[in-house]
């Protein structure tokens, strides 16, 4: 029952509204009731004091308050008198708009208000959970990949041209006698990185071999028993078994759901910090200097 | 028809074979596998680990105390795993910062006390605020003391009873944000986010951190919240939390020890944390609980010491030994073999000969321990380790946590954890570690196979096949021999290949660790692979420099020297079958500039004057065991 009231989004607004409301309290003036060369001690002040200064509700401040022996109450109202003389003064000064500490707190207690209660239950509904799969194919694919076996000769010293030669007619002999994937690391040369290459996305291809190997195999089709090549790489020559070659793949939304359910929380926050922001921004009108060549 | 398409060897293997031979020994092969069933997919018929994977197990976020406290302020564990991804992120010093490779995988582990807490604190997040902590918190702040809010991380782990730790309902909270957002970016096959936190307990200042890391998703992850060290400093009692977790959810669960350099004789002890002599009891559940050790990281390499190794010329490498993490105590002699990797090596062959266990029978990986939710390894892309030691002129002369620690121009590029393992996911890598198939890097992607086994053949390593024969006729790092037969040494196969987007290799050496007979421990480095050719100096045992192609005023290097991979068969020539040992593998490249020297012509200022110019970066394989 409690989890269901908490999951009411009115409710997500009303904490961020006292939220926002409590930050407004602590952060923003309020009007001043007197001139600003007087220091009012009344007990509405000493209680707000107490109640910030210790974290505890206004009732819990005024019972403290009133348990305080004469000679702490009388220290908690010169602790007030001088904080309040030590802030006027600084603002007067001006410090607290220089201060970037004190602007990134204020800044961050904002943002952290706008995105709203990252602990409380978010259970999206069926239909936001698909038309944010949809919208959103990428964060849910695996890129290309390729599972590939090859057989390797190191560059000799005859050049290229004598090791494509050798490779291409070991090509023909692997493919006469029929050598399987497993059976290929019986072949040419030890490699430096791996000889089978399993379910693997380009960028480690191109580490392992260059940029125009990766680029060729991937080019190349899957043929389970039939070596192809001679393939060049940065290393030398090689001829390659390819089992297959996966083209980048959506998942489908059942594989993705709990993803969909994080992502879509994330979401969720930017999009309530985006609404705060814009909703923020619309008070304001921004000038920019043309000078700055900057366009708004 | 006389092409050469063998490897010539040093090794007086053959080299030139007619390549109809080479054919005919292939099919001969085939005709051996015919009589057995074929399998339909014939990838599958190949079920050791095939791919090395490269992460970090140690990195910090704004969700730690102290990241916090020095400027992490607004990079998330959702952006450091977007980082490690491969996408921009804007660092604190206003740079945009990128990997040219990303990572496969990553755990945030942030410290456990007060995890998230200053951040939701400062934010004024009710379950931060409300707590008796937060309470404590407003009134050092009313007291105009945000300091003592800042040290309340430190203090409430040596006096919890005064400096509150948080309830388990507020705990809880904010574990499950950590831990869903770990599973938001785990993605399996592509890239592995593991759950994980820091035990950060320190004892008079002595560090005996251990980063936690779990091989499980939310519904197991999230019954329990970490384990603090407000809640114990003694690891007994994480090894025994951890038994716990294991009893209660059905998952699994290890700890990463690291920075034993600032443990002053604590990380690797002979007592417990209370002065009794370690038994049989002790030795278990570390055995059990920690199979391997962070050797490396940006607070100092802690491979090895020129003091315990003065023989090993590349042992003074990266060393912080000047005193521990709290800086309360200067470093003395007797520290250090409870300390660097080696010498607990070594002591856990002693340990395992009195209790009948070893408790130091770890493998090894490397990590960062970035503060800054940006995990960068390179010596030409670091970004440090707090804010204040992200790329900027002055970093170099500054020091760590606001000038309280030490020079930040020490701070190590480094590290990798490597990890031999059948695919990118969250238990095959989990199960590599545990198996301590994984090897650690000082921040290049160096690839090394390591094999032990009684009958390899000096031609083995030269085969296309080698990796095959190597799991077939031996065991890969990490693992144990033991019954050889009779008068025979062990035999080993290590290939070694430079980081494709790195510098060219300059040796391979085997480091070997034993108790003789007299129950003295012994250790001995041998050069057993190198580029160009260089001759082992008669005379002190030593194989010839590599030489250095570093302009220092360029910060530029050539690959014109070293080799792009070495590879070598070896036998221990002085094996005694009756003495325990151990053989781990290191792997040096050719010098290139330190991160130091890139910063300074970047930069165009002075290097200071101890910095070292130019760096090794470098390998080690996690070891084999020989039990007798």
């Amino acid at each position: 029952m409690a989890r269901a009231f908490l999951r009411e989004p009115l409710i997500h607004f009303v904490v961020a509204g006292l939220i926002l409301f409590g930050l407004n309290q602590l952060f923003f003036e309020q009007p001043s009731k007197v001139s600003a060369e007087t220091i009012v001690v009344d007990q509405a002040a000493v209680v707000e004091f107490i109640q910030h200064r210790q974290n505890r509700s206004p009732e819990d401040a005024l019972a403290q308050w009133q348990r305080l022996s004469q000679s702490a109450q009388s220290k908690v109202v010169k602790d007030f008198v001088e904080e309040e003389a030590l802030y006027r003064k600084a603002k007067s000064f001006g410090l607290d708009e220089a201060d970037y500490v004190i602007r990134r707190r204020m800044v961050q207690k904002m943002d952290f208000a706008a995105a709203g209660l990252t602990e409380t239950e978010f259970t999206p509904s069926a239909s936001a959970m698909t038309d944010y799969y949809k919208a959103h194919q990428a964060q849910f694919s695996t890129p290309a990949q390729i599972t590939f076996t090859h057989v390797y000769y190191e560059a000799q010293a005859g050049g290229q041209t004598t090791t494509l030669e050798l490779a291409a007619e070991h090509l023909k002999q692997l493919n006469a006698a029929k050598v399987s994937f497993s059976e290929g690391g019986q072949y040419g040369q030890r490699f430096a990185y791996h000889r089978n290459y399993v379910d693997r996305a380009e960028p480690l291809i191109v580490d392992h071999f260059g940029a125009d190997f990766a680029a060729r195999v991937f080019q190349l089709s899957a043929t389970q028993d039939i070596w192809q090549g001679p393939v060049p790489s940065r290393h030398g020559i090689h001829l390659v078994l390819i089992a297959a070659v996966m083209p980048e793949r959506v998942l489908a939304f059942s594989e993705v759901k709990t993803k969909v359910v994080m992502a879509l929380r994330l979401a969720e926050q930017d999009k309530r910090r985006v609404a705060f922001m814009d909703a923020l921004l619309a008070e304001y009108s921004v000038a920019i200097e043309p000078g700055l060549g900057v366009v708004q | 028809m006389s092409q050469k398409i063998n490897r010539s060897t040093p090794l007086g293997l053959k080299s030139v074979l007619p390549q109809s031979c080479l054919i005919l020994a292939g099919l001969l092969g085939q005709q051996a596998l015919a009589e057995t069933e074929k399998p339909y997919s014939l990838p599958s018929t190949e079920d050791y680990p095939q791919n090395v994977y490269w992460g970090d197990t140690h990195l910090h976020t704004r969700n730690s105390a102290d990241a916090y406290s020095l400027g992490n302020q607004n990079l998330t564990p959702a952006d450091a795993y977007r980082f490690a991804r491969g996408q921009e992120t804007i660092a604190h010093n206003g740079m945009t910062v990128k990997l040219k490779r990303p990572l496969d995988f990553l755990v945030v582990s942030d410290h456990a006390e007060y995890l998230g807490g200053y951040y939701r604190y400062n934010v004024g997040d009710p379950i931060v605020t409300e707590t008796t902590a937060g309470e404590q918190w407003s009134g050092y702040i009313a007291e105009g003391d945000p300091g003592k809010m800042m040290a309340s991380f430190v203090n409430s782990m040596r006096d919890p009873a005064n400096n509150y730790p948080f309830p388990e309902g507020a705990q809880r909270l904010i574990w499950d944000d950590v831990v869903r957002t770990a599973d938001t970016f785990n993605d399996p096959g592509q890239f592995t986010a593991f759950s994980g936190y820091e035990w950060t307990s320190m004892i008079n200042g002595n560090n005996l951190h251990r980063v936690v890391l779990y091989r499980d998703d939310f519904d197991e992850v999230s019954q329990l919240p970490p384990f603090t060290s407000q809640t114990s400093l003694d690891p007994q009692d994480l090894w025994r939390a951890l038994a716990k977790y294991e009893a209660t959810t059905g998952g699994q669960v290890m700890a990463i020890a690291h920075n034993g350099n600032i443990s002053n004789g604590m990380m690797f002890p002979s007592v417990t944390v209370d002065g009794q002599p370690i038994d049989a009891d002790y030795a278990a559940l570390r055995a059990r609980w920690e199979p391997i050790y962070e050797v490396t990281q940006v607070k100092g390499d802690g491979e090895a010491h020129p003091t315990l190794s003065p023989n090993d010329e590349f042992a003074d490498f990266e060393n912080w030994d000047a005193d521990n993490i709290g800086r309360t105590q200067a470093k003395e002699d007797w520290m250090l073999e409870h300390e660097y990797a080696r010498g607990a090596l070594k002591l856990g062959l002693a340990k395992e000969a009195e209790l009948g266990i070893n408790p130091f029978k770890f493998g090894l990986i490397g990590s960062t321990d970035g503060h800054n939710t940006i995990s960068t390894t390179e010596e030409d892309n670091f970004f440090g380790k707090f804010p204040e030691s992200e790329p900027k002129p002055e970093r170099m002369t500054n020091a760590m946590a606001n000038d309280a620690l030490w020079k930040n121009w020490r701070l190590v590029a480094a590290g990798y954890a490597a990890v031999w393992a059948e695919e990118n996911t969250r238990a095959s890598l989990f199960d590599a570690m545990k198996r301590r198939e994984v090897y650690a890097t000082t921040g290049s992607r160096i690839q090394v196979r390591f094999f032990g086994g009684w009958s390899f053949d000096a031609s083995d390593i030269h085969q296309p096949d080698y990796v095959a024969r190597g799991y077939k006729k031996g065991v890969p790092m990490g693992g144990d021999l033991t019954e050889g037969p009779e008068s025979t040494a062990p035999t080993f196969l290590i290939a070694a290949a430079k980081d494709p987007d790195g510098a060219n290799l300059d040796r391979v050496q085997v480091i070997k660790g034993w108790q003789d007979s007299s129950g003295a421990l012994q250790e001995q480095v041998y050069d057993v692979a190198w580029s160009a050719e260089r001759m082992i100096d008669a005379k002190t045992g030593k194989l010839e420099a590599v030489g250095s192609t570093v302009n220092i005023e360029t910060a530029t290097y050539l690959n014109t020297i070293g080799a792009a991979d070495l590879a070598t068969y070896w036998q221990d020539p002085n094996f005694d079958a009756s003495e325990r040992a151990f053989y781990y593998v290191r792997v040096l490249e050719i010098p290139r500039p330190r991160w130091t020297t890139v910063d300074a012509a970047y930069f165009g200022v002075a290097l200071p004057d101890e910095a070292p110019r130019s760096v090794q970066d470098r390998a080690y394989t996690s070891p084999i065991w020989y039990t007798p």
